[in-house]
């Protein structure tokens, strides 16, 4: 058994703090942006500095992977590379490091190789290990996936929980840094759909940490009536009528916040893309903690890059971005069933997975040679257009006025 | 004199209405009266067992709709007797073969503050919130079959001028897009409460409109929802200046939070 940390002597980063201290202060929503391409971190990065407040880079393990599992698809970058590069430019110390659904199989090589359960838990150790010695601020565990096992009950995934936990906290000690912890799980079974079973998880997780003498987990991710389906979000929080079987929003979500309140964690949803101003506004209101969204922003660049295509004739660039795109088959995990979406819906749907392939970088370096002949700068356009998604969500959310 | 009068909705459905009233006295016939509330039917349209007819030439065109509809049974009711218990429903309401209201009519006794009382679907998810057997107050509960406590009408109800449109329900809302939610709200308001029951169970035939609008004369609910959206929507502007259907979810909710502050004795009600 490792020694127990204690958390009081070591340092939290500026970020960090200024993300706890914001959400004290209440009245505002925090936001957690995907990662989805350099530009997005960019754009992430400036509107963190321009506004001065906290936003959190949100990434999964397919995005950005440690070195020794060979990257993500974001850029190419490793652990450290995005690391060092969001801190390199995030001047004011706005942006906080998070890693989104980190644990066994959530990246591709885990998958693909269909790793045994212990091999699986180690790769998924090592990677956040990375992360905490990259200066990562916060880390979501979320061991609900087994590609061995379809239905995990509650008591393993707790048990799993528990191992990463100490895991993190150990190398956080080794490191003398004091980070945050993120919990649960939106769409896997047992933890989080039953509100009973969400009280009870968020119990024994806290009951485990005062053992351990660790901080309590800083975010519980939970269903909050939320799930994006090709470009839109068809969950029941944005929809006024009732959906079979499901809990109506108006019900769940207050129910939700009365249990994080309950057990002093604050709630974070996912899948937040897509809502409608409406929505996204209730989200202060109703005193939800945080929301990551992620594929909207991805969206936002592509389809930014189709328009460019096709304001500046090219045709042929943006033909071969759709059928690169289409290609990929990364659109298939968001199809709806009976689908009427077209390939070029299904493009744009992929198009952000496939920016770090080489193909895509030729085609985007003729649509640079357009833009360059016009005196237009591709990057500005596009940091500005994932810049106006990322606003809107900001202003919604009470982040313009902090 | 039987404690509950059952009010069901018939808008040119007579068949199944019917067999929804048989139901209803066969299997509740010793505690209810069954009244059929003919919400604009045409006269080959309209149920063989007694009620209200609502039949003028609005009503006929359009239907009554659950607000105005259960607004005028209420009030025609009411001309002729009082009773403890309401039970309003709509005609897709289907029941199993047991004693729902004798259940249902306990649960009122049991607990004297309880204002709306609906029975569990199993189609709702917050049907999961309700333990087995036992009953939880809520802050939003959607109008199907609802029992209403009469001395929680007595104390809403419109006295000035009263008529299908204003009696119970805001029936100016006229699809009734959140006029539900906005009784809940008044019933936690005058330290009533409202209910679901695991104790008793319906479903809902949520197809029948699509199946039977022609007959119905009604729309279908890819033209309904959206105008029910839309009319609600102007209407919580107009009365309430609310912008969101969030806004009249979290004024009742304060009104549910108050409630137990109130009575504590209903905290173990609480979801």
């Amino acid at each position: 058994m490792t020694s127990p940390v204690r958390q009081r002597t070591l340092a939290m980063s500026k970020p960090l703090e200024r993300l706890r201290h914001s959400l004290q202060v209440g009245a505002a929503t925090q936001l957690g942006v995907g990662p989805m391409s350099r530009h997005c971190v960019d754009a992430t990065i400036e509107l963190a500095n321009t506004a001065r407040v906290p936003l959190m880079l949100i990434a999964s393990r397919r995005q950005i992977e440690c070195a020794a599992q060979g990257a993500g698809y974001v850029n190419g970058w490793h652990t450290a590379d995005f690391a060092r590069y969001v801190r390199d430019h995030d001047r004011g110390g706005y942006v906080v490091l998070c890693r989104d659904h980190g644990g066994p199989w959530q990246n591709y090589p885990e998958v693909q190789q269909r790793m045994p359960l212990s091999a699986a838990m180690a790769s998924a150790k090592e990677s956040f290990t990375e992360d905490i010695e990259a200066g990562f601020d916060i880390i979501h565990i979320d061991p609900s996936i087994d590609i061995h096992e379809e239905r995990l009950t509650q008591k393993t995934i707790l048990s799993r929980v528990s191992e990463f936990y100490e895991h993190c906290m150990e190398v956080a000690g080794r490191e003398g840094v004091r980070m945050g912890i993120e919990i649960g799980s939106e769409e896997q079974s047992g933890v989080d759909q039953d509100l009973d079973v969400l009280a009870n998880a968020l119990q024994q997780v806290q009951r485990f940490c005062e053992n351990r003498r660790f901080e309590a987990p800083m975010f519980v991710v939970a269903q909050t009536g939320t799930l994006v389906k090709e470009t839109r979000n068809v969950g029941t929080f944005d929809d006024p009528f009732r959906k079979n079987g499901a809990v109506p929003a108006e019900i769940l979500v207050p129910r939700l916040l009365g249990i994080c309140a309950e057990h002093g964690i604050a709630l974070k949803e996912h899948n937040g893309d897509y809502l409608s101003n409406e929505a996204l506004m209730w989200h202060p209101r109703l005193g939800i903690h945080a929301t990551n969204i992620a594929p909207e922003f991805g969206v936002a660049e592509t389809r930014h890059i189709f328009r460019l295509c096709d304001e500046l004739g090219c045709a042929q660039e943006a033909e071969r971005f759709a059928e690169l795109a289409y290609n990929s088959g990364k659109w298939e995990k968001w199809m709806l069933p009976g689908t009427t979406a077209t390939d070029l819906d299904r493009a744009v749907i992929a198009g952000h997975y496939v920016f770090g392939e080489p193909e895509f970088r030729e085609i985007f370096e003729r649509l640079r040679r357009e833009c360059d002949l016009r005196g237009l700068d591709l990057d500005i356009s596009i940091r500005d257009a994932i810049k106006l998604a990322i606003m809107r969500i900001m202003a919604c959310f009470n982040l313009c006025r902090r | 004199m039987k404690p509950c009068a059952t009010l069901v909705l018939n808008r040119n459905l007579p068949d199944v209405t019917d067999r929804l009233v048989e139901h209803l006295l066969r299997c509740n016939g010793d505690v209810t009266d069954v009244f059929v509330i003919e919400s604009g039917s045409s006269p080959a349209g309209r149920s063989r067992h007694p009620g209200f007819c609502a039949d003028w030439p609005e009503a006929t065109e359009h239907g009554l709709r659950f607000a105005r509809g259960f607004n005028f049974g209420l009030l025609e009711l009411e001309k002729r007797d009082k009773y403890e218990q309401y039970f309003l429903l709509c005609q897709d309401t289907v029941f199993p073969d047991e004693p729902t209201i004798s259940i249902m009519l306990e649960e009122m006794e049991r607990f004297p503050r309880l204002g709306i009382l609906s029975p569990a679907s199993p189609d709702w998810g917050e049907s999961s919130l309700v333990p087995e057997r036992e009953l939880r107050l809520f802050w939003f509960i959607n109008l199907i079959g609802w029992m209403v406590r009469g001395s929680f009408i007595d104390c809403v109800k419109n006295t000035d001028e009263p008529s299908f449109l204003n009696y119970l329900f805001d029936g100016t809302n006229f699809r009734g897009y959140d006029t539900d939610i906005e009784l809940v709200a008044k019933a936690y308001a005058n330290d009533y409460s409202a209910g679901i029951t695991k104790r008793a169970s319906f479903r809902e035939d949520k197809d029948l409109t699509d199946r039977m609008a022609v007959a119905m004369k009604t729309e279908p609910q890819r033209l309904n929802r959206p105008a029910m959206y839309e009319e609600g929507q102007r209407w919580l502007r107009r009365k309430y200046g609310f912008n969101s259907r969030w806004n009249m979810v979290t004024y009742t909710k304060a009104f549910y939070d108050q409630f137990f502050e109130h009575n504590p004795d209903y905290r173990h009600l609480r979801v």
